[in-house]
């Protein structure tokens, strides 16, 4: 693993379906290095577009144990199916616990699995560009169906939205009522609600304020989020939820509404990368890590405010003079 | 280029159901900065395998308390070499008998701690191993 392969031997152990080559290829991206987006590039031709299901919701709600439910319904449907499992970086020690493949014993080590664990450690570009690349090269692969998995708070909530086709939802019941529902913003962003655990008390009353929810909310493109019950652990409802995701995806290939997810999603990839680029490129300018703790005790200790250290170092890297409005 | 953050599968094999102690090695080597993958009890050796691949992990850690060390550690090596897998380091511990510590690095197991062996030790043999 420690063999430097060629661009070449990668891009082609790709297309290949070889896993060892895949996640060498994605081991380079994580790390930034430049090869990486040659051969990302390269695949680019060769990469069907994979149906993406994202997958996310409250810790503990079940998503990993859904996910493996789904993709083994699947597995004997003969799709073929890629795994991404984000889990939290620690923003102390920057190590982090990848637990999500324990929960999908079921389906790891099928041949027409590929799962793949990531941590949501500071990728130059954002988590958002490393699992776009994830599922680039796994469609490369000949996946047809990527499953996306997050623990859904924070940003990297609004990213997967945009990032996958089909957006599930995994709630369960007692953690909160309907007020939690509004304040935490999910309704805009699931396509499908699963209430997990469906068989511990309250569930019905999920269903029935979720519901509620929907009816007096009207989406941008027309679909009503669709409830499912499970209890994933004994594969009840999978079946249906599976015909749910078939229905939007469905909706949004008569609508046609992929291509423009696709600009959308397109626009925020630009202006993500951007943001990486210009932090480098100020770095580079002025030393900006350098200098970021001096600025952070100007600010500290009263002596500047936060604008006038922007300017500061805008300045510093070169830029015109900022107008800034106000 | 960010730095190169290490990733460790970690697995307890066969039947053995003690998983105290690799529970406290994940949580050590979280705090170190590692990127742990934890695939948990009761895995077979290609599974372990598989899972190294697929990450591209920098190391295996393997813990075992039910005597089954020198079997397993063999079968992971002999599949690793079987499948033209390289680079991937093998580190073994747990309730490991003195006399078998030799036994295991002979195998190809690059790293042992046996009962009693310190964090920092750990922490710094791992560091200086995957370095």
């Amino acid at each position: 693993m420690r063999r430097i392969f060629s661009t070449e031997e990668i891009v082609t152990g790709v297309k290949r379906g070889d896993k060892r080559f895949a996640s060498i290829l994605m081991t380079m991206v994580e790390d930034g290095v430049e090869e990486g987006r040659v051969c990302i590039k390269a695949l680019a031709p060769f990469s069907q577009t994979p149906h993406t299901i994202g997958v996310t919701g409250w810790p503990g709600a079940g998503k990993s144990t859904i996910i493996s439910k789904i993709a083994r319904k699947y597995l004997d449907m003969g799709r073929k199916i890629g795994i991404i499992a984000i889990d939290p970086t620690s923003p102390i020690s920057g190590g982090s616990f990848l637990g999500d493949r324990e929960r999908m014993r079921e389906i790891d080590g099928n041949e027409g699995v590929f799962i793949r664990s990531m941590a949501t450690r500071g990728h130059s570009g954002g988590i958002a560009r490393a699992t776009d690349a994830f599922i680039k090269i796994m469609g490369a692969m000949g996946k047809d169906t990527i499953i996306v998995e997050t623990v859904g708070v924070g940003q990297d909530q609004v990213s997967i939205r945009h990032l996958a086709d089909t957006l599930l939802m995994v709630v369960m019941p007692g953690m909160g009522d309907y007020l939690q529902a509004l304040k935490a913003g999910i309704l805009e962003l699931g396509d499908i609600f699963v209430v997990n655990k469906a068989d511990r008390p309250g569930a019905e009353e999920m269903v029935m304020d979720l519901e509620m929810l929907f009816s007096m909310a009207c989406r941008e493109d027309g679909w009503r989020p669709r409830i499912v019950k499970t209890v994933a652990t004994e594969r009840k409802g999978v079946e249906e939820l599976i015909v749910v995701i078939d229905e939007h995806r469905e909706f949004l290939t008569k609508n046609g509404l992929l291509p423009l997810k696709k600009m959308e999603h397109i626009k925020i990839e630009i202006k993500e990368a951007l943001k990486g680029r210009l932090l480098d490129i100020i770095d580079k300018r002025m030393d900006l890590k350098g200098r970021l703790d001096a600025y952070a005790k100007e600010i500290g200790d009263g002596k500047q405010d936060m604008e006038g250290v922007i300017d500061d170092i805008l300045k510093g890297a070169g830029f015109d003079s900022p107008n800034r409005k106000g | 280029m960010v730095e190169r953050r290490k990733k460790i599968v970690l697995a307890k094999l066969g039947l053995d159901g003690h998983d105290n102690g690799i529970r406290i090695i994940a949580k050590w080597l979280m705090d170190e900065g590692y990127e742990v993958i934890y695939a948990g009890l009761y895995n077979k050796p290609e599974r372990v395998i598989d899972i190294a691949v697929e990450e591209s992990a920098d190391a295996i850690g393997m813990s075992f308390q039910g005597g089954g060390h020198l079997y397993y550690a063999k079968r992971i090596i002999d599949l690793m070499k079987k499948r033209n897998i390289e680079g991937i380091k093998v580190i073994v511990g747990g309730v490991i008998p003195p006399f078998d510590v030799e036994e295991l690095k002979r195998t190809g197991v690059h790293e042992v701690f046996t009962p009693g062996a310190r964090k920092q030790v750990i922490l710094e043999r791992i560091a200086s191993l995957l370095s």
